[in-house]
């Protein structure tokens, strides 16, 4: 077997060696699949692992891979490791969205990214853990518990996506899927030290994603350097007939094929505004720090204003609220769902026992926060409301980007990992950690975190990038010049 | 904002959830305070039209044709029907 450590090999590395046959796509498999069962119990990353029954279900994909290579097919992430978040349907697969609701639910198909995925050559290397049907920002409500932070086992991962952003982190997997809906891919990203990219609303198909909040959720990949992320997009971004959001807008530009392209001339708008309260002083100075690097590339900073965006939180969590108690409806214990086992019960109090034992303590509260704000007498003031707060902001980025600005950057998250228990008995504090990730939701537009640095406490700190709908070509060549300006090759150490 | 007990309580029969004692009184706590922090959007200074509607406003989504293909995930889905008799899910009595 060819030698290699998992932690530092990319996953364009791995691909260009499985396409010329140096390395062989099953000795890439076992040597992640022995990765993750040494440090999954330790990190919690991943739900309902089982080393023999993911390595039986590879074989398949070695086989369409080792086909590929020997009719010279050059196959993009051929042999590259991917966990996937659990909610995304993967046939056959328990797709339990961290909920003990859904712990029997086996995937009758294939999402669509997961079907892009095996065609591309990945293999797919277990399921990660995550909060309960992306609700929440540390990964502490999962119903099997919280994601450890590679960095500092003390601190949590960030959420929803935590097990995929400390699975990359760790080295347990080349690469990672996860789901944004109001920063779930980007904020892990940052608390582990890699990188995340939320696209474009509708860039991505959400066909086959257990919808949380159906106008804001977006899948999107994890990496640890900018090319593999970008190569995971390139591959992802398609127009999908099976998801009515989904956009035509091909034929695309690979944004691999830009990644060299200078970024002389770029304008980066800063909007001093989101920059006051409840900022991390190490988290500002690395901030401002990697605006100078982006200015010795060749970027012109400005600043600019996006008045409305200070009112993103609650804006969001009406919207998305409003959005999951519907959603969310469907899991009734009828259709899906532990049924309650109590006999001789009405119909009303099936559904209410089901629902009450299977979901945990902050999807039942997001539940009842969308249908009060959607209730007669409120719906008005919150709902309505919120819908019009939501496209002023969009208005705000689009006069923005109009003004010749092409990118706006903020931290990806006020502060650092925080550590476990801190915000767990404070739903608001918690929804306060999402300050900078929202907007880009709220719009539609893409971001992507990218780590900048360490705390003096030795965690990673993430720098967010917000594009033009469609533009994240700009976003992931910008990350790309950075790295390898900077050099930041951190990893935890295990 | 106070949100008082029988607020909670109506809130959660609408969500068809069961509350405990003690989850009424947690949930009166963290509602009362998030939904405090909500109403900061009646402030935000609005330009849009009065008649402005999120529903109306966006781009209209595209129709595919409407065509029957075959599906064979029957048995698939069936895997994790909570109670299956045949091919059929098998739902409680609703009627005496």
């Amino acid at each position: 077997m060819s030698s290699f450590d998992p932690i530092q090999i990319s996953a364009s590395e791995i691909a260009s060696a499985v396409n010329e046959g140096s390395l062989k796509a099953a000795d890439v498999a076992s040597s992640f699949l022995q990765r993750t069962e040494d440090l999954h119990r330790d990190l919690n990353t991943h739900v309902f692992w089982d080393k023999e029954a993911v390595f039986n279900e590879t074989e398949k994909q070695l086989d369409y891979i080792e086909a590929a290579r020997r009719a010279q097919k050059h196959l993009p992430l051929a042999g590259v490791p991917v966990a996937i978040k659990d909610n995304i349907m993967a046939e056959g697969a328990i797709v339990s969205c961290g909920s003990k609701f859904l712990q029997n639910h086996r995937a009758a198909y294939d999402a669509t990214v997961i079907r892009q995925l095996k065609q591309a050559g990945a293999i797919l290397l277990g399921r990660t853990n995550m909060d309960e049907f992306g609700m929440g920002s540390s990964n502490e409500n999962s119903a099997f518990g919280p994601v450890r932070n590679p960095w500092n086992r003390g601190h949590v991962s960030g959420g929803s996506s935590g097990g995929s952003a400390a699975a990359v982190a760790a080295g347990m997997s080349a690469l990672a899927l996860g789901s944004d809906t109001g920063g779930s891919v980007r904020q892990p990203a940052s608390f582990c030290g890699v990188l995340g990219l939320k696209p474009t609303y509708g860039a991505v198909s959400r066909y086959g994603l257990v919808a949380y909040a159906s106008s804001f959720d977006q899948v999107g990949p994890i990496a640890r350097n900018a090319r593999d992320l970008a190569r995971t997009f390139d591959l992802l971004r398609q127009h999908d007939p099976l998801d009515a959001t989904s956009v035509d807008t091909s034929p695309f530009e690979k944004t691999e094929a830009g990644l060299e392209r200078p970024l002389k001339g770029l304008t980066i708008g800063i909007a001093e505004e989101l920059l006051a309260e409840g900022l991390e002083e190490d988290v500002r100075k690395s901030f401002y720090e990697s605006l100078e690097h982006y200015k010795a590339l060749g970027c012109i900073i400005k600043n600019v204003s996006l008045p409305n965006l200070r009112h993103s939180i609650p804006a969001y969590y009406i919207l998305a609220t409003a959005e999951a108690s519907s959603n969310l409806a469907r899991f009734d214990g009828i259709r899906f769902g532990v049924r309650a086992p109590k006999p001789g019960i009405s119909l009303k109090e099936l559904y209410g026992q089901s629902r009450s034992e299977g979901f945990g303590r902050e999807v039942k509260q997001r539940i009842m926060l969308g249908t009060y704000v959607l209730s007669s007498g409120y719906y008005d003031a919150y709902y309505a409301r919120a819908n019009r707060v939501r496209e002023l902001i969009r208005r705000d980025f689009e006069a923005v980007f109009a003004s010749g600005v092409d990118m706006i950057a903020t931290p990806t998250a006020p502060t650092t990992a925080f550590a476990l228990g801190q915000k767990t008995q404070d739903s608001l504090a918690m929804y306060l950690m999402d300050i900078y990730t929202i907007a880009a939701n709220l719009s539609g537009i893409p971001a992507l975190s990218q780590p900048i640095d360490l705390d003096r406490k030795g965690l990673p700190i993430g720098l967010q990038l917000m594009g033009k709908a469609h533009h994240e070509g700009e976003l992931l060549r910008s990350a790309y010049q950075y790295e390898r300006y900077k050099r930041w090759s951190e990893r935890p150490k295990f | 904002m106070q949100i008082d007990r029988q607020t909670v309580e109506k809130v959660a029969r609408l969500a068809n959830i069961q509350l405990s004692e003690e989850e009424i009184e947690y949930y009166q706590g963290q509602l009362g305070s998030v939904l405090d922090y909500m109403q900061q959007i009646q402030i935000a200074a609005d330009q849009l039209p009065d008649d402005w509607r999120a529903d109306t406003s966006g781009t209209p989504c595209p129709e595919r044709i409407d065509e029957a293909k075959p599906s064979s995930v029957i048995e698939k889905v069936l895997q994790s029907a909570p109670k299956v008799v045949g091919t059929a899910f098998q739902v409680p009595r609703i009627i005496e």
